[in-house]
């Protein structure tokens, strides 16, 4: 059968053994299918490591974690036959993929082995045409050598890898810091895509909201380990050209309900992704899919 | 290479053709595994066999691993230590279609598990039938909890001297269920492993941990057999004053002869300035030691139990604890000095280095090979009359036994071309004269190297 939820987390609390105090405290969530939740909170609020519980990184003691129905921890949840789907198509899906910071900076990837290498490691010829789109929304040549790439061009490397092969539940853990706002905007608006073309969902934790303003479904606010807020996008944020506005982007709260105005915000992302556009040579229209 | 596995879990796939790459130089520097390759690939002795695997999970288990299914097995691998797993090895092995389940920091219960994971990751929901252990968790786990599993099996190997003792406990105490193969005594592990092996091993690790130079530094070695032997040898090597503890008067008149001083831990811990273990036991190094040592000793465990050092008291009364890099902790105590651990106290050369040296490995592994290749046929009498060296294997009971001798030499032949050895050959006359076959075996089973 097929889940009613992409993940379904019931009074989840995880400690790490060295800790005296829980990561993660007490969470109950339900996040729909073809969504895009953000995840904000401050450094050490728990993101990071209720992102990766959701992966499955992590064995949970206390509490409940479904994701696509099953528990994410184990290796057979990962290539679940769902009912939408043939047994052929079930080893085309993987449940949860977990992208996090930490892959850039282990020190294995700077030895020399060639991108297309590493791709077809992890099945680019089987998922070629999937491979192929992401190469190129990414900008990657394939004939880079892992050990002579920039910071940002190891990131677009790890996120080809790591959305080769489709998923259910994407989980992004601060992957796009290094990216530059033409590769991001690309990579929002592909996932964007994905939730919407096909039956998955996504999860992503970050500290940059730059172009992020029609992109979410969900917002969670996260502290010292909770969830102590959660907007539904369409319903609870507004975004009002208020004329009188005191400061860059006042946000109102309504008391009343769980409603949230915000006032216009000056930024630079528009012409730095205006700058790019000319830059490369880029067609507005090229930003999309 | 086979589809990919689809039920297995590490720490990141990705790293997959960074383990295969590492893998392709071990081949090179693990001869015996390859020859073992070429000898019976055509042959598929172990065509049918289901071999749960709990060893660390490295680069050289990964040429291990592919030579059981090389040889026709099913495999299905854990590591037997939280911390051993090389992510990129374990990467490589699960793209190569092998249930593998081992990330480097497993927490307890991560690990216990990942060890029933692989119990019920064969193929077709069938069971194990063979079990390669290394320190006895895996055994352990088996005959506690799922003994239906061993209804059909055929045997295990055990890899290391702590798990071997486990085993003799556990016929004593009429527990164990099947036979099953030491492997650590034979000469080409247990003499191998222990003593060349933790002679290269352990000063890499000690050294990658801490850059200290041991020339002329007073190192006290706990326990003198071949572990300690070779530990010892690579100290005095490295130029430090070596004392040896041991509680064999064998093994210490050993020691004595071979020119190191035989003390107690309570006379080594007021001067010594590097404390290795070795001996497979407990609270080697406790409270009362730790107080004595000098400023910033380096204290470490190469046995396989994490509590041959006393880390529970140190971490109970420490004043301090610093953790400066992976792997590496320095406790301040109440005596004003400080104490560095490595490896949190368990086996140093897999926490801070990478193990035994690949052809050492090789040796070693080379016994887990034939020893699961001769419990798997030790029923069949036409497989162990056409190769002479299993003529002697089986059937077994159930027990503990050792290899013979004839296959522990036969480790060691498939080694020597590496090494540019050119064997002589007894003739005909000379082997009639000393009663010896012309093939072997050369030496009596009771003879030690």
């Amino acid at each position: 059968m097929v889940s009613q939820f992409a993940i379904e987390v019931r009074n989840l609390t995880y400690k790490f053994k060295e800790s005296s105090d829980p990561s993660v405290v007490d969470i109950n969530l339900q996040i729909p299918w073809n969504t895009r939740s953000l995840v904000v909170g401050a450094n050490g609020a728990g993101k990071s490591t209720l992102l990766k519980l959701l992966s499955g990184k992590h064995l949970c003691l206390d509490g409940k974690i479904l994701v696509n129905g099953l528990d994410p921890f184990s290796p057979l949840s990962m290539n679940q036959v769902d009912d939408d789907e043939s047994v052929e198509d079930s080893t085309n899906y993987q449940t949860t993929t977990y992208l996090g910071t930490e892959w850039c900076h282990m020190s294995i990837i700077n030895r020399d082995i060639g991108v297309l290498e590493l791709l077809k490691s992890i099945g680019f010829d089987h998922f070629r045409e999937r491979g192929e789109r992401l190469v190129r929304i990414l900008d990657i040549d394939v004939r880079w050598r892992m050990h002579r790439l920039s910071d940002g061009q190891k990131r677009r490397v790890q996120l080809a890898m790591g959305l080769l092969k489709p998923w259910r539940v994407l989980l992004l853990d601060e992957v796009t810091v290094d990216l530059d706002v033409i590769a991001r905007a690309r990579l929002l608006e592909f996932l964007k895509w994905e939730t919407e073309t096909r039956r998955c969902s996504v999860v992503y934790a970050t500290h940059i909201f730059d172009g992020l303003a029609k992109w979410p479904n969900q917002v969670y606010h996260m502290k010292s380990g909770k969830i102590v807020d959660n907007l539904d996008y369409q319903k609870d944020v507004e975004f009002s050209e208020v004329v009188n506005a005191k400061v860059n982007g006042q946000v109102a709260f309504e008391n009343d309900n769980n409603k949230v105005v915000i006032s216009k915000v000056n930024s630079l992302h528009p012409l730095a992704l205006e700058w790019l556009k000319r830059d490369n040579q880029i067609p507005d229209k090229e930003i999309g899919i | 290479m086979s589809a990919p596995a689809q039920n297995y879990k590490i720490a990141d796939i990705s790293l997959a053709a960074f383990g295969r790459k590492e893998i392709e130089l071990a081949e090179h520097e693990m001869p015996g595994l390859m020859a073992i390759r070429k000898a019976y690939g055509d042959v598929q002795p172990l065509k049918g066999a289901r071999i749960a695997g709990c060893l660390h999970m490295t680069i050289q288990t990964a040429v291990l691993i592919e030579t059981l299914v090389a040889l026709g097995a099913e495999v299905t691998w854990s590591s037997c230590n939280i911390y051993s797993t090389q992510d990129h090895a374990a990467a490589a092995i699960a793209a190569s279609g092998v249930p593998v389940f081992a990330w480097k920091g497993e927490t307890e219960e991560e690990y216990l598990w990942c060890i029933e994971q692989q119990l019920f990751a064969f193929k077709d929901n069938k069971k194990l039938n063979l079990i390669l252990d290394d320190g006895g968790d895996l055994t352990t786990l088996v005959h506690e909890k799922h003994p239906e599993m061993l209804e059909d099996c055929f045997g295990l190997s055990e890899e290391t001297t702590t798990g071997v003792h486990h085993l003799y406990r556990m016929v004593k105490e009429g527990k164990l269920k099947v036979p099953a193969i030491n492997v650590n005594d034979s000469v080409t592990k247990s003499k191998f492993d222990n003593l060349y092996g933790c002679r290269e091993s352990l000063v890499d690790g000690i050294k990658r941990a801490t850059d200290v130079m041991l020339a002329g530094k007073v190192a006290v070695v706990a326990g003198y057999g071949d572990v300690g032997k070779g530990c010892a040898a690579a100290l005095r090597g490295m130029g430090a004053r070596v004392l040896v503890t041991e509680i064999d008067p064998i093994n210490a008149l050993q020691a004595a002869m071979e020119g190191y001083q035989v003390v107690t831990m309570e006379d080594a811990s007021h001067i010594g300035q590097v404390f290795v273990t070795t001996t497979g036991c407990r609270d080697i190094i406790n409270g009362e030691h730790f107080i004595n040592m000098p400023e910033d000793a380096i204290v470490c465990n190469i046995g396989h139990f994490d509590i041959e050092i006393d880390v529970a008291w140190l971490k109970a009364n420490a004043k301090e604890c610093i953790n400066i890099k992976p792997q590496v902790d320095r406790y301040l105590l109440s005596s004003g000095r400080h104490v560095i651990l490595l490896a949190n106290g368990r086996l140093v050369n897999l926490g801070c280095a990478t193990g035994h040296s690949s052809f050492v490995m090789s040796c070693s592994f080379s016994n887990q090979v034939l020893a699961q290749i001769a419990l798997f046929k030790s029923n069949d009498k036409s497989f162990r009359e056409k190769h002479i060296e299993f003529q002697k294997t089986g059937p077994f009971e159930v027990g503990v036994h050792v290899l013979p001798k004839i296959l522990d030499e036969a480790v060691a032949k498939f080694h020597l071309g590496n090494l540019g050895v050119r064997l002589t050959k007894l003739s005909k006359v000379q082997s009639e004269y000393l009663g010896i076959p012309e093939e072997g075996p050369f030496k009596a089973d009771h003879y030690r190297y």
